[in-house]
Formats: structure tokens, sequence, C-alpha cells
């Protein structure tokens, strides 16, 4: 009974699907899959606003506002964007006012002209691509999400834009922060990944749930049984992938910093496997 | 890279404490505690650190630590391996992916007019 | 021209004004406007006016509808908003609420 009332749903669905799919494509261009293509602004489009979601996204055109997607951002030659960006992936070949963000990685390839802060556990520069503002590997999570004045729309507060301050001592520890993320994240905020300082991204999105005074840099990176932010609105339960002891593989890292703190330089210095 | 070899080595097992300036190419294999400044090509070679309140220099080349604010005549190449801190001034520069980076960068060049605040 | 897609699981919340063709499959808020086809797919949730040369709605929108050319309802549609077009077709099956103005 069950199959034969699953197999009348599916034929019913099927041709439900078929039917609009059928009656779509006829007047658009070709019938295409859903979830599978990216999200493309063209070249002629402006979009003052915000953008947010689940995939990719390709801007050829002009935003301003703010960009927030789980997967990889590309901001193509000629683009133009007044936005902080944020994704899983972020590659620039256009010019962009605003910081980027990324789980992964920060790319500027040849031609990118960007003015802004780069948060990311891997980022690079390549030869042609020019950048001014601050660059940090350390954790991306922690630093909040400044919004680019857009003139219409933009219906988030601003952020508080709290100054990275460092802790002398500690190279690449989380800048002191007090604010929160502005805003609960799709999927941006601490990556899965294994290898990175995720003791201290746990942390901030602890603090940035709570909105809790900040914590001292210089706590214990090595507490890796860190609470999972529950409080935290929307992230996916990411930080639980994060609760692992920092990697303490001895990277080649230069003795560097007699500053540095050995469980901070091992924490960050993350080798390859993101 | 330099297109001559190095007139200046500070080796492996070196330790500088103070200033280092002259010019000519110089290749950091060990450690400065202090100033750097040379007219040339300055490489901080994996392993290596400078750490100081500034590194200046014609062309540089960071495959090690470097906490000190940075200034380069012309380009600075940052590695994968390299370790940076500090306000990081050239005419361009550029980061090899897996470095790690707290800094700020500071490289001359104007956005397109539509995007100046 | 290129064209502009708004895939499905992307929101956008703001004005789109372009001179590309538009295709949504998934949700703007706010307003849309372009000198080209715009076409709502179906599953798209536009709450926004939406403005273009041809427009094609084959998703939900909510706001008023203005074509320089043609204005397509398809079956499956729901439009709640005002529609000003020389030229109009609601297909059967679609879902319609708003006024017409045909006028020029």
């Amino acid at each position: 009974m069950a199959q034969v009332l699953r197999a009348m749903w599916t034929w019913t669905h099927d041709v439900f699907v078929n039917f609009h799919a059928k009656s779509f494509a006829a007047d658009a261009s070709e019938k295409k899959t859903i979830m599978a293509e990216p999200t493309t602004i063209g070249t002629g489009t402006f979009v003052r606003g915000h953008i947010r979601g689940e995939g990719d996204l390709e801007v050829e055109g002009r935003v301003e506002g703010d960009v927030q997607v789980t997967g990889t951002v590309t901001i193509q030659s000629g683009a133009l964007l007044k936005a902080n960006i944020r994704g899983s992936h972020v590659v620039v070949r256009g010019a962009v006012a605003g910081d980027l963000f990324a789980e992964h990685v920060v790319s500027l390839e040849e031609g990118a002209r960007v003015l802004g802060s780069i948060f990311a556990p891997r980022i690079g520069i390549a030869e042609g691509a020019l950048l001014r503002g601050r660059v940090e590997t350390g954790p991306a999570s922690e630093h909040p999400v400044r919004v680019v004045a857009a003139k219409a729309t933009v219906s988030r507060p601003t952020a508080v834009a709290s100054s990275p301050a460092r802790a002398a001592s500690n190279f690449m520890s989380p800048p002191a922060k007090t604010a929160a993320m502005r805003e609960p994240l799709p999927a941006a905020p601490p990556p899965a990944r294994t290898t990175k300082p995720l003791v201290s991204r746990e942390e901030s999105a602890a603090l940035t749930a709570t909105s809790q005074p900040v914590r001292s840099p210089s706590v214990d990176r090595s507490a890796p049984a860190r609470p999972t932010p529950p409080a935290r609105p929307a992230p996916p339960a990411r930080p639980a992938a994060v609760s692992e002891a920092p990697k303490t593989k001895k990277p080649p890292p230069p003795p560097v910093v007699p500053a540095l703190k050995k469980g901070a330089r091992a924490s960050w210095k993350k080798k390859a496997a993101s | 890279m330099a297109t001559r070899g190095p007139d200046a080595v500070l080796g492996v097992g070196s330790k500088v404490r103070g200033r280092v300036s002259g010019s000519g190419n110089l290749q950091i294999l060990g450690t400065v505690e202090g100033d750097v400044s040379v007219r040339g090509h300055v490489t901080v070679a994996e392993g290596a650190s400078v750490q100081g309140t500034s590194l200046e220099a014609d062309q540089l080349v960071i495959e090690g630590g470097v906490d000190a604010d940075v200034q380069a005549e012309g380009d600075i190449h940052i590695l994968a391996n390299a370790a940076v801190r500090g306000r990081l001034r050239g005419a361009s520069i550029r980061l090899d992916e897996g470095a790690s980076i707290s800094a700020e960068f500071d490289v001359a060049f104007d956005l397109p007019a539509e995007l100046l605040a | 021209m290129s064209a502009t897609v708004i895939a499905q699981g992307i929101a956008i919340e703001g004005e789109l004004t372009s001179e590309d063709d538009v295709e949504i499959t998934g949700t703007l808020k706010g307003r849309l406007s372009t000198r080209s086809n715009v076409t709502v797919g179906s599953g798209a949730v536009v709450e926004a006016e939406v403005a273009g040369s041809n427009v094609v709605v084959a998703g939900h929108v909510t706001g008023n509808v203005t074509a320089a050319d043609r204005v397509d309802i398809q079956p499956g549609a729901r439009l709640i908003g005002d529609i000003k077009s020389a030229r109009l077709t609601i297909a059967d099956g679609a879902s319609f609420k708003g006024n017409v103005d045909m006028d020029a």
C-alpha cells in the first residue's frame, strides 16, 4: 500500500514538476537545474541592498550593500562593489571597497583592487593585485562585519567596528573584540577545518553569541573543550567540528618573534589541510 | 630574488641584537632583534626571524618571521611559510597562500571613481 | 549584455536595476527594474515592484508589474499586484489578484 502511494505521489510530483518546467521553459530560455547554477549579477546590473543565501555568486556588475553566501563569491574583472563580502571562498579580480571574509580562502588575482580588510585562514594576493587594508589569517569569524554604508534598503544596524587590539605578546591572537557578529550568517562562520586555531574561533563565536565582554586573548588556546555556541542564532553547528585540540604539529614556520607563544604558532600555522 | 649573490649573510645560527644597515643584498638566515635598513635586496629566509621596529629595503622576500613595520621601495613578496606582523608598505605586496599574516598592507593605488566613498 | 540570474537559494533584499535580462528563481524583496526582460521562474518569490520590457511570471510575485511590451502570467504563477502593460496574457491556471491597465 505504501509503495502504491509512494508511486502515485512520485508520479504526480513528476507530472507537476514537468508541467511547470515545460511551461516555464517554453517562454524562458533553457531549463535550469535548481540550486546548481550560480547566481550572476551581470555587467549591466546594479544591486543596492543585501545578497544572501546558499550557493555560489558571481558578480560582474555593481553591488552596493552587503554580500553573504555559503558558496564561492567571484568578483570578476570590471565588477565594482561597495560592500562587505563573505563566502566560503572569495576570489577577486575586480574592485572592492569593503572587507572580505572567507571560511577558507580569499584570493586576490591580477587586476584586483581592494580597499578594505581581509580575514580568512588562507589569503593569496597575486602579482598585479593591489590591496590596502588589514590582512589577517587568524580566525575569520572574530571580525565584525562592518556595514558599508549603502544608501538604500540596508536594514541592519551598523556593527560595532572594534579595532583589533592585539595582545602585544600574542602574534595572531584574536583581536580584542566587543562587537557581536552582525547577524546570523548562513554558514559563514568558523570553518569546519581541522587545522585552524579553532579554539579561538569558538571563543569568539561564543563571544558573539552571548555578547559577553571580551575575554583576554591570552586565554589558553589549547583548551579544546569549547562550548559550541548554542546561543548563536543561525550558524550551522560548524563550531562543533572546531572543538578539537589545536594542531600541535610543529610547522616549519619561522622561529619568529620570540613573543610568539608556542601554542599560538602551532595553532594557526596550519599546514595544507584546509 | 636578488640578481646576484648576497653581499652579506647572517648565518643560520647567528643572532644580531641591534641595527643592521648599509647597502647591498642581505640574506638573513638567523635572528635579528633590532632594525634593519638596507639599500638592497633583503631576504628573510625560512626559519629566520626579524623582530624590531622597522625593516627597510629596496626589495624584500620574506619566508621566515617578521615582526616589524616593513617598508620597501619596490616589491615585497611573502612566501607561504612566512609569518608576518606589522605594517607593510611597498610598491606592491605579493602574498602566497599559506602564510600567516596579521598586518596592515599599505600600497598606493586608486579605486575606480565609482567606488570612492 | 550579460544575463543576470538570481538562483534559487539566494535572496536579494534591495533594489536591482539592470540593462540585462534578469531571471529569478530565488527571492527578491524590494524593487526590480530592467530595460530588458524579466523572468520570474517557478519557485521564485518576488516581493517587489517589477518593471521590464517583457515580464514573464511563473512564480510568486507580490507587487506591481509594469512592462514596456508585454506581461505573461503563466500557469501556476501567482501575482498579487497591478499590471501595467499594453499586452498581457494570463494563462489558465494562473492566479492573479489586482488591477490591469492596458493603456500604452
